[in-house]
């Protein structure tokens, strides 16, 4: 019985978990960060640019109010006289004492009040100039003149001049500026008749505003960062609490599972117990692991059992096929007839069987049967039909009885309806006559004299097992040496070709006729030969089962022999009977005393042991066989059944004083005859030696 | 079974004729144990013995071990079908076979 572990191999090896190159945290950070770091960068920009523009325009909104606030102290009115005042006048002077006031308190770098020639406005005069004293600026000097910096400033003093604007304002923060940026607003210096007659302009320097932006960034770029930190921090963490942990340990506990094959004893679900797909995905593994463990179990149970069902199958086959007699010749030293018989199950334990025995000296039993249906059923019929059948065949009864006997038996035990179709035969050795009985069975084949085989169509009765009750009746067939007789069952005349067709009983009796005269065992492969030949490609179907027995009658060549009581004394009656026999047949010198030491010890432990303390027969049986020169002799004795050949050989290689004395007889002839065979048969010790002579 | 015996001083020469087997072994048997005590040489001539059966080993056995103890034995002229019988069984190793 295989370990419930060591059966399914091919899982045993789980692959080796390699630790994954990218993890899944850092790829969903990722997928967090970058988006994240866009839309921050998108909304600075937007940020950057609306806190850019309010600052722009309050810091415009400070330099107008500066200018509107230095326009109060300009009367437009007078600007011909400021400028024919060539700066010295007191009341010039005035104005321009509080516009430089002005520039030095509100924080602008420039105010200046100028007149722009107006057929082009490509030329400015200077009529008021004030500077921060503090900035590195230097003044205008009263009526300075000087070309207007670009076509912007031109276009906006022209605006307003023609009254398009009330102010206007000029950026210089980009481009190619010979200054500090700076803006300057400027607004027109209207006479009481609405008309423009200068132009008021307030220059601040933009370098206060560059630092607020600058700190505005500073404050936008160090807040980013610090939540991109705090994202990733707080991300990853998240992450691995919720997603990786649990990923990690379902990966080890599978593989972990792939590797042992056996359920874990704590379950995923007692670790992980997130409600998400993560929860669940643990549950199935939890669940598979139960199912597959239970599979495992099953499958190697299933497969003990099957292999046990096989093994005991084989078994089975076994047994059947030792169950009917299978030794051949099977009675060698019955000269009066010659039998052969063979099985060939079509699947592993079939239902036919032959059978063969000698009820006593003078008769043989024999039976062919086939039992309904195949398989283990079938075998297990045919044990106890057989068993049956011998049983009542060793009564001494007559076949009609034996059958009626059997059916009997049969029936008052046959719940499955099962039946058995019989032939039985039982010769009379010595006079060749042949009692049958026909159960159902096919007719048998008889071979007279030198004729041909012929079928004999003889009485059929009811199967056996189908009812109680049934009497069979028998027929005789007088059989004269040479005569034979073949039996068989239905798996011969009905085996299939692949064109469907059968053999049939004509096809059989002409493969008989092949060769009439020839000993059973070759009638039998004569037959075998032709049903092959016949069935080709096509699966056995049915059991083939045969047997084919000739008689030679008693005076075909009776073996000589010699009985005489087991004892000492009349051990050499029996070597004088052997060494004439010798003698007769040219036997050599060497070959007779080994032949005669063998008797003397053979005969020496019969008479001794075998009728001890009292005494019986024993007999000595010769044959020779011409052909291969070998004598055969059989001591055939009544006592107590004693195999000497079961006797260990001596130690030949001990010194005398540790020899125990005796023991060397047997091993005498096991070492100078080619055989020595013993079998105990009816009663009798048979103990059959044989010698080749050269 | 004729056994032809000769006896000079403590030397015995024994010279069974035909066969040494069941019926015959006994006969030997009786001769050593009548002969034997005294003996310090013994000798078995087998120059007319035709076989020798496992009875017949065992008289030789037994010789052997009582002139282990007194002398010495050998065996003379044995034939091949005897000495064969020697080899088989191991006797070859135990007597002295000249």
């Amino acid at each position: 019985m295989k370990n419930a572990n060591a059966y399914p191999n091919r899982w045993k090896k789980g692959k080796p978990i390699q630790r994954p190159k990218q993890h899944v945290t850092v790829k969903s950070i990722f997928g967090v960060i970058v988006p994240l770091v866009l839309f921050s960068v998108i909304v600075s920009i937007i940020g950057y640019r609306t806190f850019s523009n309010a600052l722009l325009n309050q810091y415009a909104e400070g330099a107008f109010l500066t200018a509107q606030t230095a326009a109060e102290l300009v009367d437009a009115d007078r600007m011909d006289e400021y400028a024919q005042s060539g700066g010295v006048t007191p009341e010039y002077m005035a104005v321009w004492d509080r516009m430089d006031h002005l520039c030095n308190t509100s924080g602008s770098t420039f105010i200046y009040v100028i007149v722009p020639d107006r057929s082009d406005y490509r030329h400015i005069t200077f009529l008021f100039s004030t500077i921060d004293h503090d900035s590195s600026y230097t003044k205008y000097d009263f009526g300075f003149v000087r070309d207007t910096t670009n076509d912007e400033y031109r276009e906006k003093y022209k605006a307003l001049y023609d009254l398009e604007a009330d102010r206007e304002l000029v950026i210089r923060d980009k481009g190619n500026i010979e200054t500090d940026s700076h803006i300057t607003a400027m607004i027109g210096l209207k006479g009481a008749d609405g008309q423009v007659k200068g132009i008021l302009c307030v220059q601040r320097q933009m370098d206060v505003l560059a630092a607020e932006r600058n700190t505005f960034l500073n404050k936008v770029a160090l807040a980013l960062v610090g939540l991109l930190l705090l994202v990733i921090v707080g991300q990853g963490v998240y992450l691995h609490r919720v997603l990786l942990r649990p990923l990690n340990l379902i990966t080890e506990e599978t593989a972990r599972f792939s590797r042992e094959n056996r359920a874990a004893a704590h379950k995923l679900r007692e670790t992980i117990r997130n409600r998400d797909e993560i929860g669940q995905l643990a549950a199935s593994i939890d669940h598979m692991e139960e199912q597959i463990d239970t599979y495992i179990t099953d499958i190697t149970r299933i497969t003990a059992e099957r292999e046990r069902i096989s093994t005991e199958l084989s078994l089975a086959t076994r047994i059947q096929a030792a169950f009917v007699p299978h030794l051949f010749p099977p009675f060698p030293d019955r000269p009066e007839f010659s039998l052969y018989a063979s099985m060939d199950p079509a699947k592993e334990v079939g239902g036919d069987f032959y059978d063969f025995f000698l009820i006593d000296e003078d008769h043989l039993g024999l039976v062919m049967a086939d039992v309904s249906g195949k398989g283990v059923p079938a075998a297990l019929f045919m044990m106890a039909s057989k068993i049956i059948l011998q049983s009542c065949a060793m009564l001494g009864h007559g076949p009609a009885a034996i059958l009626t006997k059997t059916n009997e038996a049969i029936c008052s035990n046959n719940q499955e309806q099962m039946f058995i179709t019989v032939w039985l035969g039982i010769l009379e050795i010595s006079t060749g006559k042949l009692t049958a009985a026909n159960a159902g069975h096919e007719y048998p084949v008889v071979r007279k004299a030198e004729g041909g085989f012929e079928l004999f169509k003889d009485r059929h009765g009811l199967v056996i097992g189908a009812m109680s009750g049934v009497r069979y009746r028998e027929y005789e067939i007088q059989m004269s040496p040479g005569d034979k007789i073949f039996v068989y069952t239905d798996g011969v005349p009905e085996a299939n070709n692949a064109r469907n067709e059968l053999f049939g009983t004509e096809r059989m009796i002409a493969a008989l006729n092949q060769d009439p005269g020839a000993a059973p065992e070759d009638i039998l492969k004569n037959v075998r030969r032709a049903v092959d030949g016949f069935v080709e490609e096509a699966e056995q179907f049915d059991d083939l089962t045969m047997l084919c027995l000739e008689y030679k009658g008693v005076q075909a060549k009776p073996a000589r022999e010699l009985t005489v009581d087991a004892a000492v004394e009349n051990i050499p009656a029996l070597t004088e009977f052997v060494e004439a026999e010798l003698d007769a047949v040219d036997c050599p010198m060497k070959a007779k005393m080994q032949l005669t030491m063998a008797i003397d010890e053979i005969a020496a432990n019969i008479a001794q042991y075998a009728y001890a303390p009292g005494t019986g027969p024993v007999t000595l049986r010769f044959a020779f066989e011409e052909e291969t020169r070998t004598v055969t002799l059989t001591f055939l004795d009544k006592g107590m059944p004693y195999d000497p050949l079961k006797k260990e050989d001596p130690d030949v290689s001990l010194s005398a004083e540790d020899r125990p004395i005796g023991g060397l007889g047997i091993y005498l002839v096991k070492k100078t005859m080619d055989s020595v065979a013993y079998e105990y048969k009816f009663g009798r010790n048979v103990l059959t030696i044989e010698k080749k002579l050269s | 079974m004729n056994i032809e015996q000769k006896k000079d001083g403590k030397a015995l020469v024994l010279a069974p004729e035909g066969r040494l087997d069941t019926m015959t072994a006994p006969q030997l048997e009786a001769a050593l144990q009548e002969a034997l005590p005294g003996v310090e040489e013994l000798t078995f001539d087998f120059e007319k013995l035709e076989y020798i059966s496992s009875a017949g080993l065992r008289v030789l056995l037994s010789a052997q071990k009582t002139m282990n103890k007194q002398g010495a034995m050998k065996v003379i002229h044995a034939n091949e079908m005897i000495m064969e019988i020697f080899e088989v069984t191991g006797f070859a190793d135990i007597l002295d076979i000249v």
